[in-house]
């Protein structure tokens, strides 16, 4: 301990660490060596313990010379980003925005607000052991492994019902699909499924099924003046058109809810 | 001519009066930002050594730093 404080040397490195004093007759320590395991039966030992818990280091004796810095720095590389009070803040603070957005079934805005940590690293991969790093972590894999399972639902339908009697349970699936990548897509985890299940409707199969659907779920997402009026021209045009009896009656619902609502 | 004389004499004192000034504060402002870079560079090398295991526990949650533990006998 007396070398941390006095060996300039290796302040650098003794800096990226919790340095602290244990009594082997205390209480506290018996408690610690439940969880942490040291080789050797000596003392002094020493003990290097990674933000999350995780034993990097245990062994009886001290080390003299270069051998400290160079376990300090190879246990380092196994010890994740260290952050700043501000890094940490900035964490809290997005992991409480996105619960709230969430929570109010603001999905998209939620995930938007998650931008504010990307300097730190992709939301739910952030490499660092730090308790806000990794609760917000868990917080955006959750999520992820929902829309993965969603996905995955979503494309054993889509096998299920490849035959051309299936028509409507495909054009549901596809709908669920395109409202889910509406909310999600800004998800980086899940970012390459959102993309093979769209590589997947792109197929030939289903196609003409995809592109229709797309200016159906447009026509529900129409919020302005201007692009209700693009969105009424565009499925007049899509049920004169279509050739797929599911389609049509879709867009007839839609382009009457349309309707309805642009003129009240 | 007299007055003339006095004061380009006098304007060229407060001249070198305001430099002298200027020099002083940007010196000033520059040790103070040495001082600072210096504590901030102190910090940054001294490890902060936490009082008992709770705190360390609790220091190293927050910030994602590994603890490092010599466990001894205390004399």
């Amino acid at each position: 301990m007396k070398r941390l404080n006095t060996d300039t040397e290796i302040a650098p490195i003794v800096a990226q660490f919790v340095p602290v004093k244990l009594d082997v007759d205390s209480p506290e320590y018996r408690e610690w060596r439940s969880n942490h395991k040291a080789e050797g039966s000596t003392i002094p030992k020493l003990f290097i313990v990674r933000a999350d818990g995780e034993t990097l280091y245990g062994k009886s004796g001290s080390l003299s010379g270069n051998a400290l810095p160079r376990m300090l720095m190879s246990v380092l590389r196994h010890s994740g980003k260290i952050l700043t009070p501000r890094d940490a803040t900035t964490i809290m603070e997005t992991t409480a925005r996105f619960k709230e957005l969430k929570e109010t079934g603001d999905v998209s805005r939620a995930i938007k607000a998650l931008s504010k940590v990307k300097k730190l690293g992709v939301p739910g991969k952030i490499k660092s052991y730090a308790t806000s790093a990794t609760q917000l972590n868990e917080l955006v894999n959750e999520m992820s492994k929902q829309v993965a399972d969603k996905l995955a639902e979503l494309q054993k339908s889509l096998e299920e019902s490849s035959a051309d009697e299936a028509a409507e349970v495909r054009l549901s699936t596809t709908m669920a699909f395109l409202r889910l990548k509406n909310d999600y897509s800004g998800l980086q985890p899940v970012k390459p499924q959102i993309l093979a299940f769209q590589k997947l409707l792109s197929r030939k199969e289903h196609s003409q099924l995809f592109r229709e659907a797309k200016i159906i779920d447009a026509a529900l997402s129409a919020k302005t003046k201007s692009s209700t009026k693009r969105a009424i021209e565009k499925l007049t045009a899509l049920i004169e058109s279509s050739e797929i009896a599911e389609i049509k009656t879709l867009a007839t619902k839609t382009l009457g809810d349309l309707q309805a609502d642009s003129a009240n | 001519m007299n007055f003339k004389t006095y004061n380009s004499t006098s304007l060229i004192r407060n001249r070198i009066l305001i430099f002298a000034a200027c020099v002083a504060f940007v010196t000033a402002g520059f040790n103070s930002e040495m001082a600072w870079s210096q504590n901030a560079a102190d910090s940054a090398n001294k490890s902060v050594a936490a009082a008992n295991l709770a705190a360390a526990k609790e220091l190293s949650a927050a910030s994602g730093r590994p603890i490092f533990a010599i466990a001894g006998r205390s004399t």
